[in-house]
């Protein structure tokens, strides 16, 4: 249902000059949830956000947000730049105020809601700070709250994660968590694939310009084969032997100083098979732990083949 | 346009909130004045000159006697008469501080040596601590023509000669008269005879009316000089105005500011917010520096005779006209328009001042002809050239303020007019393109980038 969307992309591409940075990119984020855009540096992301915000024209294709076109829907948008910046003479408040005003809101309202959620974030000595000194990760809070205090129904976050400390990491999964809750869709991009695992329902993988995955995590990490890490004093070829392996590596040796294997199951294939069979064989296995693959595994095999 | 007024509503105050700005609204004027007053001040703080004149007449035909009736008659300025008579007496008493004392000649000299024993006496008499005389003038005969030879102390160097130049030339015509038999009367009847001489333009009054010579040369170069004055003024507006701007822009493309702005606000709102702001702030300075000078020069005018005031009030009254202002700001707002987004587009792909050179030296080449034509309008105002360059676009809000000091018809007006405005809109229209081109990318900006962005047909980005 299109009235569920708030966000659809349809075959969109987009080239500069000669460089195509986006190819016939399509994929839908439906309102509510928390969708991470994942993908290597250079694969398109920042040239799609840009067209999702109607800063920039796509070549080809057509794009929805919110029911209509992006750049008459930016103040019902929350935008997190990659490269954040504010004025650097202006105090916190001021800023949060100027930029809600851009969105569409009261001053009295927006400065009523800059200082709560200033107070919210651990900032309420520096609501009269100039930006410029406050430290890092007091300015990120504050572009963050400046891209919130609108309370928008669709959040952009471009690599919001990068630059914060883990505690700040932590209080933004909370913050981006809550803003689902409240009713608002958010997309984010981000190299950092324990954050989308830990915030998204769904993920869209892109490379070179490409779509390479779209969907739930679960299917994500499906597409990534499971492995075996199996610990003794084993031949590589005893390991190949054994059912549903696929390949064996050594990891280096243990803590008692026996190798360690790594293991790559087959597609469909069960460890509980290869360990019964090891056992059966009577080999030398002191250790074994079964690993279910991560999003990050997901994200190497599903972009890795084409990035390589 | 809630949203370009919120743009310009920071832009102003982000600038009239610094000491800096405060700082120069009252030190510009302040160093202004004091290059002015401070020269003034040095001029009529200094003690009167007393140059102490003895006259060695060797000439044995008493040319001494006319002489000292001359130096008498230039020793101290004198009381000036008619309508200038205020005006005239106060500057000589500020600006004239020579004044002229005959003295006895030195001992050493006397009537009756040659001129070369006095010159060889006369720098030893000059270079004593104490001497009485300053200036000895050497008057000596051969027959065909009078010689005086000024010597005086380096300071005074050519002083009585300036003061004195045409009426010791007339003592030389008197000798040569006397000598042909003529009249001593008769002949200074003559050398004292003038002409009337009157130079008239259309605008003057019917034949036996008074001449003012102030309201003549108001009306006559008024306009021409207030066309030069505001056609400087309106290239240094527009250019530090281009130049806030431009910084702006580099401060925050530097500050990462740019993108957030673009996701809030559409690039139109955005450039001429900014635009809006900084007109706000030449706004302010101007209505602050007009307030001070409008209240200094009717201070001034109090202090002026009834008539002169009056007069030049008329005068001003007749340059500034309302369709006049009117042409002026229209021709200001254009140029301001077409520059001002230039710059703020150049400085959307700048991070620092550095980066902007390379594009704004060409720019400045370009803008510096509008600059060499006013300097030379100043001794040429009717030089051809000036009216052709007045209708390139983009030297036309430059130029006309010149032109407009004379009568021209109206469709000449009316076209540099829209030529003008044509200009400032695709200038705009290219602007915008290459402000949003270069806030969203890293790349330099380029001759051959802006040739792309002027020709592209699509709005992308």
């Amino acid at each position: 249902m299109a009235g569920d969307l708030a966000l659809s992309l349809d075959g969109v591409s987009k080239a500069y000059g000669g460089f195509q940075a986006v190819h016939d990119l399509s994929f839908e984020v439906k309102k509510g949830t928390i969708c991470g855009f994942l993908g290597p540096n250079g694969a398109g992301k920042t040239s799609t956000v840009r067209m999702i915000l109607g800063l920039s024209q796509p070549s080809a294709g057509k794009i929805t947000v919110l029911g209509g076109n992006g750049d008459r829907a930016l103040d019902r948008i929350g935008f997190l730049p990659e490269e954040r910046g504010l004025y650097r003479k202006m105090k916190a408040i001021d800023v949060i105020v100027f930029l809600a005003g851009l969105k569409g809101v009261k001053a009295s309202v927006a400065r009523r809601r800059a200082k709560e959620m200033l107070e919210a974030q651990g900032l309420g000595a520096f609501i009269n700070s100039p930006i410029q000194s406050l430290s890092k990760g007091m300015s990120q809070k504050v572009q963050l709250i400046s891209c919130l205090v609108h309370e928008p129904e669709l959040v952009i976050l471009d690599e919001p994660f990068s630059g914060l400390d883990p505690v700040n990491q932590q209080g933004l999964e909370s913050i981006i968590r809550d803003l689902s809750k409240r009713g608002a869709t958010v997309l984010f991009s981000t190299h950092v694939m324990q954050h989308a695992e830990r915030l998204c329902q769904n993920v869209v993988m892109l490379t070179k310009g490409r779509k390479v995955f779209e969907g739930s995590l679960k299917q994500a990490r499906a597409a990534a084969p499971r492995f075996l890490e199996l610990e003794g004093t084993l031949s590589q070829a005893d390991i190949l032997a054994l059912p549903g392996i696929k390949s064996a590596t050594e990891a280096g040796l243990s803590e008692e100083g026996v190798a360690l294997w790594h293991c790559e199951l087959e597609a469909g294939r069960s460890a509980h098979e290869a360990l019964k069979a090891a056992f059966l064989k009577n080999l030398d296995v002191r250790r074994f732990e079964a690993r279910e693959p991560s999003l990050h595994d997901a994200f190497i095999v599903l972009t890795g083949a084409e990035h390589a | 346009m809630r949203k370009t007024l919120l743009i310009a509503r920071r832009e102003y105050l982000a600038f009239v909130r610094t000491v800096g700005f405060w700082l120069s609204i009252v030190t510009a004027p302040l160093i202004f004045t004091l290059i002015i007053a401070v020269p003034m001040l040095i001029r009529t703080s200094a003690p009167v000159e007393v140059m102490n004149v003895a006259i060695l007449d060797l000439t044995g035909a008493d040319v001494e006697k006319p002489l000292r009736r001359l130096i008498e008659r230039v020793a101290a300025p004198q009381e000036a008469q008619g309508r200038d008579a205020a005006l005239q007496n106060a500057a000589n008493a500020a600006f004239d501080k020579e004044r002229i004392k005959l003295v006895p000649l030195p001992q050493g000299l006397d009537r009756s040596m040659t001129v070369a024993a006095a010159e060889t006496r006369i720098p030893a008499l000059l270079a004593t601590p104490d001497a009485q005389a300053t200036t000895i003038v050497v008057v000596s005969d051969d027959g065909d023509k009078l010689h005086f030879r000024i010597w005086s102390q380096p300071d005074q160097r050519k002083h009585l000669e300036d003061k004195l130049y045409w009426d010791l030339h007339g003592l030389q015509y008197m000798k040569v008269a006397g000598r042909n038999g003529i009249d001593p009367k008769v002949a200074e009847d003559m050398r004292a005879a003038r002409a009337e001489i009157v130079s008239l333009t259309p605008a003057d009054g019917a034949p036996g009316e008074e001449e003012d010579f102030l309201a003549a040369g108001l009306r006559d170069h008024g306009p021409r000089v207030v066309g030069i004055a505001l056609g400087f003024l309106t290239w240094f507006t527009i250019f530090s105005s281009s130049m806030i701007l431009l910084g702006g822009v580099i401060e925050e493309k530097a500050s990462k500011v740019l993108e957030v702005l673009l996701a809030s606000a559409s690039t139109e709102s955005l450039l001429i917010g900014k635009v809006l702001g900084v007109a706000a702030v030449l706004s302010t300075v101007g209505l602050i520096w007009g307030t001070a000078i409008f209240a200094l020069v009717s201070q001034g005018a109090s202090f002026m005779p009834p008539d002169i005031a009056q007069t030049l009030q008329h005068g001003l009254a007749g340059i500034f006209t309302p369709a006049y202002v009117v042409l002026l700001l229209t021709y200001f707002v254009g140029g301001y328009l077409m520059f001002g987004v230039t710059f703020a587009a150049i400085g959307a792909f700048c991070e620092t001042q550095k980066d902007a050179q390379a594009i704004m030296g060409p720019l400045m080449i370009v803008l510096m002809v509008p600059m060499l034509c006013m300097q030379a309008a100043i001794g040429a105002p009717s030089a051809p050239i000036i009216q052709w360059l007045s209708w390139v676009p983009i030297f036309t809000p430059f130029l006309m303020p010149l032109r407009l000091s004379e009568p021209l018809p109206a469709w000449e007006i009316a076209l540099t007019l829209g030529g003008m405005l044509a200009a400032a809109f695709i200038m705009i229209a290219i602007g915008r393109r290459a402000f949003k081109q270069g806030a969203l990318t890293g790349g330099k900006l380029t001759w051959g980038a802006i040739a792309r962005i002027a020709t592209r047909k699509s709005n992308d980005a």
